[in-house]
């Protein structure tokens, strides 16, 4: 045993499991939880048990959630007819971070990826379709700007575009960024993606 | 440890931890190579806008013979194949050849006349506008025959003759077909297949994209080459990407 508690080494390697977080990070956070309050680690636990038991998916949209349907999706103020696809919940936080988008979202679970073995059936294609038949005025394709993103998007519009209007992110330069830093795809998708002033 | 430059090809990629990734390249010098671009996804990265699977790129990296996974240090993109990115057809067959390449090349041997065929493959990919599923088909033929398995598809294996006008029965483990008189049993090759696969071992690359096969010819030449190289290549597995081209992209 490397540690004089077993209680304290299953801590440690709890943490350690963590994404992102090394072994002295997971020392750290152990021997902070060691020396604070009984009530502060109880409601640590209770968060973690909490997430566990209380937050699942929206049953329209699948974000994150504790309700059946999420506050997104149930807002009145949003424009329930544009739909915004995403891959993942943390994509949707990061629209929603802007606090420009106005409409609603879809999360897919994933990107279309042979080589991963994630094909239509594993991702919410066909809920998606759904919604887009129960109406729809656009569909904004907002998967990540990878192979397997871009083939997603590319797959998405081809199965709506008949039913609704189907528009995709923009990519291009950063916001305070310079071209000459630019690598050569995201100058050229820049460059296509131009618009006019 | 060496530091080695050389063309490569990802060929597929994973995430590692927050901001880096994993990637298996095929290089034109030293074969099948995986590598650790540390920080690859972060936005700062040096590596952004390169890391994604198919891109071609000239890379330099410290090459430790007592480890698996090397470090990356510097990539100069070479071609990303602009046109095959957002393309359903066009990516899903570039995956398929780098799939097929990552399943059928074992070890770390130079093999140049490999790198040159996947990365003409890529290039056609990425240029050319016609039948492209022709692309791997030409991939395919070519490629078991630098492994040293190139099919006989002119005469029967049993007694020679000539089996351009009737066909033959494929027996994939013997390396050709066997005519109708020598007893062929098995899945028959019709002589219009014949022709696309003779055609395909002896015209160039860009040219492959011309042919028009129908329907029960793309049946048979699938079937095929897929029967082939499970006979042949040890531990060959089914081509995933290939499977989700068949199924949505294959009707248009």
């Amino acid at each position: 045993m490397k540690y004089s508690s077993k209680s304290l080494e299953r801590l440690i390697e709890a943490f350690n499991r963590l994404p992102g977080i090394g072994t002295k990070s997971a020392q750290r956070m152990a021997l902070y939880l060691l020396e604070t309050s009984r009530d502060e680690c109880e409601n640590l636990a209770k968060a973690i048990i909490d997430l566990k038991d209380m937050v699942g998916h929206c049953s329209r949209c699948f974000n994150l959630t504790e309700d059946d349907i999420c506050d997104i999706c149930s807002d009145v103020r949003r424009n329930q007819k544009l739909i915004c696809v995403v891959e993942e919940p943390k994509d949707l936080l990061a629209i929603e971070r802007t606090g420009v988008y106005r409409g609603v979202f879809h999360v897919l679970g994933g990107a279309l990826s042979p080589l991963e073995g994630v094909g239509e059936s594993n991702l919410r294609i066909r809920e998606l379709m759904l919604r887009i038949d129960s109406g729809a005025d656009e569909l904004i394709l907002a998967t990540n700007p990878t192979v397997e993103g871009e083939m997603t998007a590319a797959h998405l519009a081809k199965l709506s575009k008949d039913k609704v209007k189907v528009t995709r992110i923009a990519r291009g330069i950063p916001y305070g960024g310079a071209l000459e830093f630019n690598d050569a795809v995201t100058v050229a998708k820049a460059m296509e993606g131009r618009i006019d002033l | 440890m060496a530091i080695l430059n050389t063309e490569a090809i990802i060929l597929k990629g994973w995430k590692l931890r927050e901001t880096s990734k994993i990637l298996q390249l095929y290089t034109r010098d030293y074969g099948k190579v995986r590598v650790v671009a540390k920080g690859g996804r972060d936005p700062k990265s040096p590596f952004k806008g390169c890391l994604e699977p198919m891109t071609h790129l000239n890379i330099i990296y410290y090459d430790k013979r007592t480890r698996d996974l090397q470090l990356l240090s510097k990539v100069d993109l070479i071609d990303p194949h602009y046109h095959i990115i957002g393309d359903m057809p066009r990516t899903t067959l570039g995956l398929a050849v780098a799939e097929l390449t990552d399943k059928a090349v074992a070890g770390e041997e130079s093999f140049p006349e490999v790198f040159d065929l996947l990365s003409g493959t890529l290039s056609a990919l990425d240029r050319m506008d016609d039948f492209l599923e022709a692309y791997i088909w030409y991939f395919q033929t070519h490629f078991i025959g630098l492994m040293g398995y190139k099919p006989i598809w002119d005469s029967c294996l049993h007694c020679g003759t000539s089996l351009g006008l009737e066909g033959g029965a494929f027996h994939p483990e013997s390396g050709g077909l066997i005519c109708r008189n020598c007893g062929g049993g098995g899945l028959w090759v019709s002589s219009d297949t014949l022709e696309i696969l003779f055609f395909l071992q002896r015209c160039n690359q860009d040219e492959a994209g011309s042919l028009k096969p129908g329907k029960a010819q793309k049946f048979e030449i699938r079937k095929l080459f897929d029967l082939y190289f499970r006979a042949h290549i040890e531990h060959m597995k089914r081509i995933e990407s290939l499977r989700l081209y068949y199924s949505l992209c294959d009707a248009e």
